[in-house]
């Protein structure tokens, strides 16, 4: 069975330093109230922070369904930097990781959130993706320029 | 042109048993993405593409779930133009829910007589 992997690239401009970005990438009471996209909210969002620990948000769809995401951190670096694995639950023997590095860059008017996110198992996987992080990051904005 | 139509899942191999259709049965909802795509399927039919993307997986990996499903007859695959469309079979959902539903009824009844061989005992020393 031969494999082709895909990936993506998308990014905002939020009006906000690195270590309030950061902290709302990070921390589970800030991430519901951010997370989703189309309809999707985030119920309940668990993470270890630290290399190897692991992370599970609960993805709730318009029609009543939750679906948890989870993965383990790769890489660690506040406020600078993250990477993680990412799959959807159930996870079995064959489940299809990809992974996903996160990087939030000093620019002049705030941080610029780009997330890169690659070895995705399918082109339709990839698209639901790219409209998933646009929907997250406008989210991400929203809530920090409420504040 | 017919699309919808229903067609068996074997026509050309013999019917199985009873018995051959519980274990198919079974053993396709003993895998937790599989027990997803019936959830996913039982709110109405889906393109092969979009369980795919709704679940994170590639198309062959989303084929191979699929073709688990199909054996065991609860899911039914079939081709219009460039895409492939998958919906639940309920007549064999209804199978299985019946062995079950058997069973159910088997365990009450049982349970229901050994409360009053119980009581009956503890009236009568």
């Amino acid at each position: 069975m031969t494999m082709t992997h895909h990936q993506l690239e998308v990014s905002r401009l939020i009006r906000a330093d690195q270590h309030r970005v950061f902290s709302a990438w990070t921390d589970p009471a800030l991430i519901v109230q951010w997370w989703g996209a189309g309809g999707v909210i985030c119920t309940e969002a668990e993470l270890d922070l630290a290399v190897g620990g692991t992370y599970r948000f609960a993805n709730q769809t318009p029609d009543g369904m939750t679906m948890w995401i989870t993965g383990t951190f790769n890489r660690v670096d506040p406020p600078l930097a993250l990477s993680y694995t990412w799959a959807m639950e159930p996870i079995s023997h064959d489940t299809e990781y990809s992974l996903v590095e996160v990087s939030f860059d000093e620019v002049t008017d705030g941080t610029l959130v780009t997330v890169v996110q690659t070895q995705i198992p399918s082109e339709e996987a990839r698209l639901t993706h790219v409209q998933g992080w646009l929907g997250c990051l406008e989210g991400l904005d929203g809530l920090i320029s409420k504040r | 042109m017919v699309y919808h139509q229903v067609m068996p899942t074997a026509t050309s191999s013999p019917q199985p048993d009873a018995e051959q259709v519980l274990d198919r049965v079974f053993k396709a909802l003993s895998d937790p993405t599989r027990r997803s795509i019936v959830i996913q399927l039982s709110h109405g039919e889906a393109t092969m593409s979009e369980i795919a993307g709704r679940f994170d997986m590639s198309l062959p990996g989303v084929s191979k779930h699929v073709s688990v499903l199909e054996d065991a007859g609860l899911v039914h695959r079939w081709r219009t133009g460039r895409s492939r469309r998958c919906r639940l079979q309920v007549e064999r959902m209804e199978t299985a829910n019946a062995w079950l539903a058997s069973q159910t009824e088997f365990w009450t009844d049982t349970l229901d007589a050994l409360s009053q061989f119980v009581e009956n005992g503890a009236d009568h020393p």
